[in-house]
């Protein structure tokens, strides 16, 4: 009975996610005439770049798991 | 009659849904008699253990019992919304279907953790985490583009007109703060005369409880776009009273563009005392095209060319009026150009 994703696993989910919210949020800027679609760019662009410091920390763990491992 | 009046009130769909409950529950009570069978009464008939056939089992059976539950659930659900009187187009979908992602994804993840399921967790994850964005991104209130100009044109036609009628055939000239008594608000003054005739800060000040100005002879207006510049204020998180035009040069594009989303593209330029701006893709388009087909709308300028103005007036602290608006024939350009009076020329 434990949770079946590892550290790793979520690291790699992150990224992913990551991926899909920055190209989003960049392809719905009203630069591209995009104007009316009905939803806050600028919440998705901070929830785009809060997924990508998420990741960006994991990323970190593993280099100093790594630099640190015997 | 009783059939019809009982549907009318709801009370037989309830009554079908919750004898739908009892009987899939019966269906999952019936079904762990049925394993009963298998793992007691076969065994005694000489079923042999093995985990080729029992893997098969446990995971079909625990699907099956998965399901009917979540057969109750949602019978549950509609029956508690038909009771209470939830009608589903009162149920605003963006944020039922994020709650329900997100409902959806705990199941998994719950499901996932029972059977210890990598597919399960990632499915699981992925619901949560977008019910979420999806209820985080939600959007604000909007409303159709034409509902602008259909809503403004009347207004601003009629007080045109009154503005002509009454006789003030001067251009609408903005007045800075240090010309009016409350610091933040906005006024236009337009003289009986053609011509700028710009009237002192003393003589708007002594004159400010009506709207009629007898020495110089004029009218003292708010502008139309005076609400849309305390907007601007509210959004940029500055008042213009303390900011220079350099700041309002760098800060327009991007409050028309990616604040307010009111345009597709903004410039500004100051040169001398003349400001020129260009609008493309301007949500208030048909005011100003309807403004060319109609002439006396000229006398009172348009909401944005006004808010434009009443920025400018705060920000530079000189009096501004608007010398020309040019709208392209299919509307979506507009170059409005400012002139920034010197006071010395009263």
């Amino acid at each position: 009975m434990a949770f079946p994703l590892g550290f790793w696993d979520i690291s790699l989910w992150l990224a992913g996610t990551t991926i899909i919210l920055l190209i989003t949020s960049e392809m719905l800027s009203p630069y591209y005439g995009k104007v009316n679609i009905y939803i806050n760019k600028k919440k998705l662009r901070n929830a785009a770049l809060a997924v990508s410091i998420l990741f960006l920390a994991t990323v970190a763990i593993r280099i100093v798991n790594i630099l640190l491992a015997p | 009659m009783k059939i019809r009046s009982l549907f009318r009130i709801e009370i037989l769909p309830v009554l079908l849904l919750l004898i739908g409950i009892l009987l899939v529950a019966l269906s999952a009570f019936l079904f762990t008699l049925l394993d009963q069978v298998v793992h007691g009464d076969l065994y005694r008939h000489g079923l042999q253990f093995s985990y080729e056939w029992a893997e098969r089992y446990w995971t079909y059976s625990k699907l099956l019992l998965g399901i009917l539950g979540a057969v109750i659930a949602m019978n549950g659900a509609v029956a508690t919304f038909l009771l209470f009187g939830v009608h589903p187009k009162k149920i605003y979908s963006p944020k039922l279907v994020c709650w329900l992602l997100t409902f959806l994804g705990g199941v998994a993840l719950v499901l996932s953790i029972n059977y210890n399921s990598l597919v399960l967790a990632f499915i699981g994850l992925g619901l949560v985490f977008w019910g979420a964005i999806i209820l985080y991104i939600r959007p604000e209130a909007y409303v159709k583009e034409n509902l602008l100009s259909t809503t403004a044109l009347p207004p601003i036609e009629n007080l045109s007109q009154i503005i002509k009628e009454l006789g003030y055939e001067g251009k609408g000239i903005y007045l800075p703060p240090k010309y009016l008594p409350e610091f933040e608000s906005s006024k236009v003054y337009i003289s009986t005369q053609k011509g700028l005739q710009l009237p002192t800060p003393e003589q708007i000040q002594q004159q400010q409880e009506g709207l009629f100005l007898k020495e110089p002879s004029g009218i003292l207006l708010t502008p139309l776009g005076a609400e849309l510049t305390r907007l601007f204020e509210r959004t940029l998180g500055r008042s213009f009273t303390i900011v220079n035009l350099q700041f309002i040069k760098l800060n327009m594009p991007k409050l028309f563009v990616e604040d307010l989303e009111i345009a597709q593209n903004f410039e500004m330029e100051a040169e001398n005392s003349k400001v020129r701006v260009k609008i493309e893709g301007l949500v208030y388009k048909d005011i100003y095209k309807e403004a060319k087909r109609t002439p006396y709308i000229h006398t009172l300028d348009q909401p944005i060319s006004s808010a434009i103005a009443c920025a400018l007036a705060k920000a530079t602290g000189k009096p501004i009026v608007i010398e020309e608006e040019r709208t392209s024939e299919d509307g979506k350009t507009i170059e409005i150009e400012y002139s920034l009076l010197e006071e010395t020329r009263q």
